[in-house]
């Protein structure tokens, strides 16, 4: 036969924005998770970590939500997303997940703002504003820590739930690998988890740049660096070599394996052993590499069905 | 059911309301919130025929709201079984078609320059007429040549130039099956003669191909007869899709005439013929004997590159089969020059297995009127009448292609059809008169026929040429007027006899009101043109209704019946055959030459051709670097016609050159290349396929594309135009040649 | 008693005609450029002269274990009572998650509804006022057959029981309700 018939549908159904969406709620939950954790757990200060890591978190998630929104086909029926419910869908599920980590993480960050706004009052000029936003944030800081404990949950479950949204597809071969080949664990969540509390780290350091010691934190994107190339590894042996061929192969050896994973981490080694500052290429490098991740499993998984 | 809505169906102008479906019962095992469910009582449907083809399969239109929503094939016809193919599914696209032509048109600019003005009819008209006078008066009617697709419209489209006295009027015959016509003919005195697939055993295919070049109901028959373990055997230089469904023998083009004669000297040599048959019903089989003497299988397979132990088995289990097996006749036959002649060779091997009038063999079509000398089915049917018309003016002249002259093949060719591609001829060398003005109707010349470039020039030359069509096509956009037709879901036309194994008759009735209010049925403009020429007279009805009601009249059934039926056959009537149950029975009425016999030796063939019984004639074969250029069918498109129809341009908007991957290699050539294709002459560009389904040394591409209107906005420009590519050769009997071409390939 | 409807293609009389594809484009109004089946060839194999080619219908398989219906967030995906997957276009928001779910990819977002849409085997317009889809309803080559697997009397109960039909992907277990058979085909 001379041809294919009809115009060959080699679109696949979800593209750019979908990654990005799942790259940005990564980035959300990681950078709510640093802010979070710090404001729960530090003994040192680090205000500028927390600010910056909360403020991320709200814009990540909205953009990312708008940009789910505008994906879909009738973008005006979104909220119907919230009426009918399907507990067996994990994007049902995640909905709800999402949409409670938004508004944890904009509560949460309104009372990071607050709490900024009290504390650097003298910046404030109108008497009066400034006595409203000091009292009325001083009366709702009590509820930061609970909001931020709440949140961590909230940010963990949006992290993990991008990966579950893939790993349930279990007709497809990619998204569904397993963690190690144990059946029943699903090994998206795992990667995404890691990789959106790096990136989310990432982001937040460099919205933090210029505030003193970042070591422990630096460590810490060291550590989740090197469990996210064992992680990357492990999914290079799980799954068939087909996945690492053809049109995404470029982005994930070059996006995702060199420049998200092995540069910053060779560099930040040599940072920390030379005292060298050198945030913003290391965390600059880390979120383009989690955007090249998503972006590559997104499209991949339904390239080679 | 709301009769309010009823009313509205017939009150939208049709009439055409016949059946309601939907009804009650529609809302038992529905959502409530499906709308368009709860809508459906009004959905009509109007029986009809289709036109996407010339085939005119029964439909049932499914109307909404004042719209076509939907065709399907008439349910209460067995041998269509309320099907219909791709094309006949894509009706309403044409008939929406915002790309038709909506309005009569006159060129305003140089022929082929594309630019027109919009008129009025009686505009058109007037313009038509003057000119057609002009040019009678000048060189006389037979200046005025008439070629059209053949079909019911004929009649009134012919009336025009006849009444001018022009004997020039032409179907598009020579180009599609008209040395199988010509055979049948002259071998019958009959051309009426189809095959029963659907109870035959063994099929072989020279170049018939079923499933692509599709006729519904023949289709559906071969079908049924592979389900019930029928051998298909199908011969073709490229592997075809009915090649897919039975064995595959890559024959070399335009050696088919060699299988054939070899076929005959094995059944001879070995006794497998029907020798009781052949002495009641044929004359002349010892001058066939003769001819085949020397066709032996190992001379066969030099000529076809098929191998001789196949030509034998083939030849084996085909008589075996006798006489329940068809070496099919052919459809589009136009190979080569002496097609004419391998066309009777395929009847005389038929007969050899005495598979005439018998079930799975060939028949005779039974019209009302034949059935009148058989005294058990008779009654079953009466035939259909005519409406009458005054004698035409004899013309002075004969025809350009020299039908009826003895001694010459033009003696043998049918004056309804002629050889149409003399028509370019005659305007370009004035041999043996000018023709100076050219109506077309339901044609398209420039894709259809062979030598296209020639017949611009023969375009450029003419005084007047007239196009009416549904699309401003190749050949309207150098005509000089170009009328608007609706389409074939908007109007009414003559009951069309469809008879088969039993009488039948089918209606086309329009299933709305004109989409576009300027576009008119081809009787109205006929009529209208006949009108304002004062040639009224050869119209003398009133409207197509009453032309209808005049015709069924003498078969006792009524218009409204016919349109509530669609289709009508003879209730309780069975398939009949005439040798079926007394293999000795007379076959006279079948017969309708003067011999009453088959005549595999015929004096009048000798008279005209010189070649009584078929002769070989070997044809050249490729030389290395040359490709043999063969074409043929898609199922998605229509020859000339549906290039640009829009669900159909979907599917398929292009077409390419197949050729064979040893081929390919050594020409460093690879799938999907652009080439050009050319024939020493002409040349064409493409898109290389690269195939093992080809003989290396052919190429192969789907007919109909290459358009260069560009008002045909989908299909303009794209894919290979083959008839640009193929040098015009008029065969032995009027027949156009597109088998013959040898081309060269490039890349581009 | 529910119905199992299902549909059956038998590959060796398919002639790869598109009466089908044309025929469901207007049953269903499916856009332009969008289809909610094809047939394709498959082939050609083989080489000169030795070849063989077939026509594989493709549209929804109609999973009894649907997983466009699991994944669907909204159960605009649904199994209605006769195990036909359909989709009620009001509760579909066009998220495409059943599409990146479905693996046969039979489903395809409207481009006027802006909904997922497939196959639905003409349910609404057809086989509920007991007429048979469209697309077998037109089949030239007679290669398609519909009807309730659960009355061993249809047509289609009768076909499956004497010839082998085949589900595509059956390690994916989703349980298709639409049968190919591949006898007299070079698979
Ligand atoms: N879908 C569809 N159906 C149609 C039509 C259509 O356009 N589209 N047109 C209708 C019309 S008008 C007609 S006439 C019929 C035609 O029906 P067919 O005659 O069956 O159709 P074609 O496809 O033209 O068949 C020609 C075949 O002959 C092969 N061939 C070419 N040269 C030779 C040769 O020298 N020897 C042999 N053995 N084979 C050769 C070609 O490769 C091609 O496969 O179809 C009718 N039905
Ligand atoms: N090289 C080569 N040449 C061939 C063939 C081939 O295979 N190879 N095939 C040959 C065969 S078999 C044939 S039959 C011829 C066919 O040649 P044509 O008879 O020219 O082709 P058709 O496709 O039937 O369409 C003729 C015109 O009718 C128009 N038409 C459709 N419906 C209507 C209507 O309702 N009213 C009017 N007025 N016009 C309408 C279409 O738009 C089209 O322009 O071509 C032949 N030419
Ligand atoms: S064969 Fe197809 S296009 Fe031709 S008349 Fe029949 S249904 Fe229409
Ligand atoms: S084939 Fe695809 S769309 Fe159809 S039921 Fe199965 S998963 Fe759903
Ligand atoms: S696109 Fe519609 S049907 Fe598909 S999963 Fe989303 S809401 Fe459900
Ligand atoms: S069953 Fe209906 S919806 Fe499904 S492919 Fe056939 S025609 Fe289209
Ligand atoms: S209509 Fe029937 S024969 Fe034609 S392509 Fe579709 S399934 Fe095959
Ligand atoms: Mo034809």
């Amino acid at each position: 036969m001379d041809v294919i018939w009809g115009v060959s549908v080699d679109e696949v159904a979800w593209g750019g924005a979908i990654a990005f969406y799942l790259f940005l709620a990564g980035i959300a939950g990681g950078a709510f998770l640093t802010a979070s954790m710090t404001d729960l757990f530090s003994k040192k200060q680090y205000p500028k970590v927390i600010q910056s890591g909360a403020y991320i978190a709200i814009v990540s998630i909205i953009v990312g939500l708008g940009l789910l929104v505008v994906d879909l086909g009738r973008p005006l029926s979104f909220w119907k997303l919230l009426l009918n419910v399907n507990m067996g869908s994990v994007m049902s599920i995640g909905v709800f997940i999402v949409s409670g980590f938004t508004a944890l993480s904009v509560v949460y960050g309104v009372l990071v703002w607050l709490n900024a706004a009290a504390q650097k009052q003298i910046k404030i000029t109108s008497a009066n504003t400034e006595v409203a936003a000091t009292s009325v944030g001083q009366g709702l800081q009590a509820f930061r820590k609970p909001v931020a404990g709440l949140g961590v949950l909230f940010s963990i479950g949006t992290a993990t739930y991008t990966g579950f949204l893939l790993s349930a597809v279990t007709t497809n071969n990619f998204w569904h690998t397993p963690f190690m080949g144990i059946e029943g664990i699903p090994f998206l969540p795992i990667l995404f988890l890691v990789s959106a509390i790096s990136t989310g780290l990432a982001a937040t350091l460099i919205g933090a740049l210029n505030c003193g010691d970042l070591t422990t934190y630096k460590k810490i994107d060291i550590v989740l660096i090197i469990l996210e190339i064992i992680l990357i590894f492990i999914l290079y042996l799980s799954v068939k070599p087909v996945f690492f061929t053809g049109s995404m192969a470029v982005l994930f050896w070059l996006g995702v394996v060199i420049l998200g994973l092995m540069s910053p981490l060779l560099l930040s080694i040599y940072s920390l052993a030379k005292h060298k500052n050198v945030i913003l290429p290391v965390c600059g490098m880390v979120v383009i590499g989690g955007f090249c991740l998503r972006y590559f499993v997104v499209y991949t998984g339904q390239l080679f069905k | 059911m709301k009769r309010r809505n009823f009313l509205k169906g017939i009150l939208y102008g049709t009439g055409g309301t016949v059946a309601l479906v939907g009804g009650f019962g529609t809302f038992n095992n529905l959502d409530s919130n499906k709308a368009e469910a709860a809508s459906q009582d009004l959905e009509t449907t109007v029986f009809s025929s289709c036109e996407m083809c010339r085939n005119q399969c029964p439909i049932a239109v499914k109307v909404k709201d004042g719209k076509v929503c939907k065709i399907e094939g008439h349910p209460n016809d067995a041998a269509f079984g309320g099907v219909i193919c791709a094309r006949g599914n894509a009706g309403p696209s044409l008939l929406y078609d915002p790309q038709r032509i909506k309005k009569p048109m006159i060129r305003t600019g140089e022929r082929g320059e594309g630019k027109f003005k919009e008129v009025s009819w009686d505009e058109a008209y007037t313009y038509i007429a003057d000119k057609l006078y002009n040019v009678k008066d000048q060189y006389g009617g037979e200046a005025i040549a008439l070629a059209s697709r053949k079909g019911p419209h004929d009649w009134f489209f012919r009336s025009i130039g006849k009444a001018l006295g022009s004997p020039n009027v032409f179907s598009h015959e020579a180009t599609c099956p008209m040395t199988r016509s010509v055979a049948l003919e002259t071998t019958f005195g009959n051309e009426a003669i189809a095959a029963d697939y659907a109870n035959t055993k063994y099929l072989i295919s020279i170049g018939r191909n079923w499933f692509e070049g599709i006729h519904v109901a023949q289709a559906r028959a071969v079908s049924k007869a592979l389900s019930n373990g029928a051998k298909l055997v199908v011969l073709d230089p490229r592997f075809s899709v009915t090649a897919s469904k039975g064995e595959w023998l890559p024959i070399k083009g335009a050696t088919d005439l060699a299988f054939v004669m070899a076929m005959a000297n094995i059944m001879i040599r070995e006794n497998l013929y029907d020798q009781a048959f052949i002495s009641q019903y044929t004359e002349g089989f010892d001058k066939w004997a003769e001819e085949v003497k020397d066709k032996t299988p190992e001379w066969a397979e030099k000529e076809t590159g098929i191998s001789k132990e196949k030509i034998i088995q083939i030849t084996r289990e085909f008589a075996a089969a006798k006489p329940k097996a068809i070496l099919d006749f052919g459809w589009r036959t136009a190979y080569t020059p002496n097609d004419y002649q391998l066309r009777r060779a395929i009847l005389i091997v038929n007969m050899m297995i005495g598979n005439l009038e018998v079930p799975g063999g060939y028949y005779t079509t039974k019209p009302a009127n034949f059935l009148k000398s058989f005294s058990d089915q008779a009654a079953y049917a009466k035939g259909l009448g005519s409406v009458a018309q005054p004698s035409f003016p004899k013309a002075s002249k004969g025809r350009i292609d020299g039908t009826g002259v003895k001694g010459t093949p033009g003696q043998i060719i049918p004056a309804y059809d002629g050889a149409v591609g003399k028509i370019a001829e005659s305007i370009l060398t004035e041999e043996p008169y000018p023709i100076r003005a050219w109506l077309v109707h339901r044609f398209n010349p420039y894709i259809s026929l062979t030598g296209s470039m020639r017949m611009v020039e023969a375009f450029k030359k003419l005084d007047l040429l007239v196009t009416c069509d549904v699309y401003m096509t190749d050949t309207a956009y150098f005509s000089d007027v170009v009328l608007p037709e609706c389409t074939y879901l908007e109007r009414y036309e003559p009951i069309f006899d469809m008879s088969g194994l039993t009488p039948k008759y089918v209606i086309r009735q329009p299933a709305v009101p004109l989409v576009y209010p300027d576009t008119k049925p081809y009787w109205q403009i006929y009529k209208e043109l006949g009108e304002k020429m004062g040639l009224g007279d050869y119209f003398k009805f009133k409207d197509m209704e009453d032309y209808i009601t005049q015709q069924i009249a003498p078969t006792g059934l009524t218009l409204a019946q016919i349109k509530e039926l669609g289709v009508w056959t003879p209730p309780g009537m069975n398939a009949f055959y005439v040798r079926a149950n007394d293999s000795k029975a007379s076959l006279d009425s079948v017969l309708s030459n003067q011999s009453k016999k088959i005549e595999i030796f015929s004096e009048e063939v000798e008279e005209a051709t010189k070649q009584g019984v078929p002769k070989y004639v070997s044809h050249p074969q490729p030389e290395e670097g040359k490709f043999r250029f063969v074409q043929g069918k898609v199922a998605v498109h229509t020859n000339a016609g549906t290039a640009n129809v829009p669900i159909l341009n979907e599917l398929m908007p292009t077409n390419t050159l197949w050729m064979n991957t040893v081929s390919c290699r050594k020409l460093g050539l690879n799938d999907g290349d652009e080439v050009v294709i050319s024939s020493g002459t002409y040349e064409q560009k493409g898109k290389l396929k690269m195939t093992e389904g080809i003989r290396p040394d052919s190429v192969f591409c789907y007919h109909g594309f290459g358009r260069i209107s560009p008002e045909l906005k989908r299909a303009f420009g794209k894919g290979i135009h083959d008839n640009y590519l193929i040098p015009h050769e008029i065969g032995e009997v009027g027949n156009a040649v597109t088998s013959t071409t040898f081309v060269t390939v490039r890349k581009a | 008693m529910a119905k199992k409807y299902s549909m059956i293609i038998n590959l060796a009389k398919c002639i790869g005609c598109q009466a089908c594809t044309v025929a469901c484009k207007f049953q269903n109004n499916v856009p332009e450029g969008q289809f909610r089946t094809k047939t394709p060839a498959n082939g050609l194999k083989g080489t000169y002269p030795n070849v063989s080619q077939y026509f594989v219908k493709e549209a929804c398989q109609m999973c009894q274990k649907a997983p466009c219906v699991s994944v669907c967030p909204t159960k605009a995906s649904y199994y209605n009572e006769d195990g036909v997957v359909l989709i009620d276009v009001d509760k579909c928001v066009g998220c495409k998650y059943c599409m990146t779910a479905c693996p046969y990819d039979a489903r395809f977002l409207n481009k006027e509804t802006g909904a997922a849409d497939k196959c639905t085997f003409c349910y609404e317009l057809k086989v509920s006022n007991g007429e048979k889809p469209a697309c077998v309803s037109t089949c030239v080559g007679g290669a398609l057959m519909f009807g309730d697997l659960n009355d061993p009397l249809s047509e289609a109960s009768q076909f499956l029981a004497k010839h082998k039909g085949e589900v595509r992907k059956p390690e994916l277990g989703t349980h298709p309700n639409v049968y190919y058979i591949y006898e007299g085909v070079v698979k």
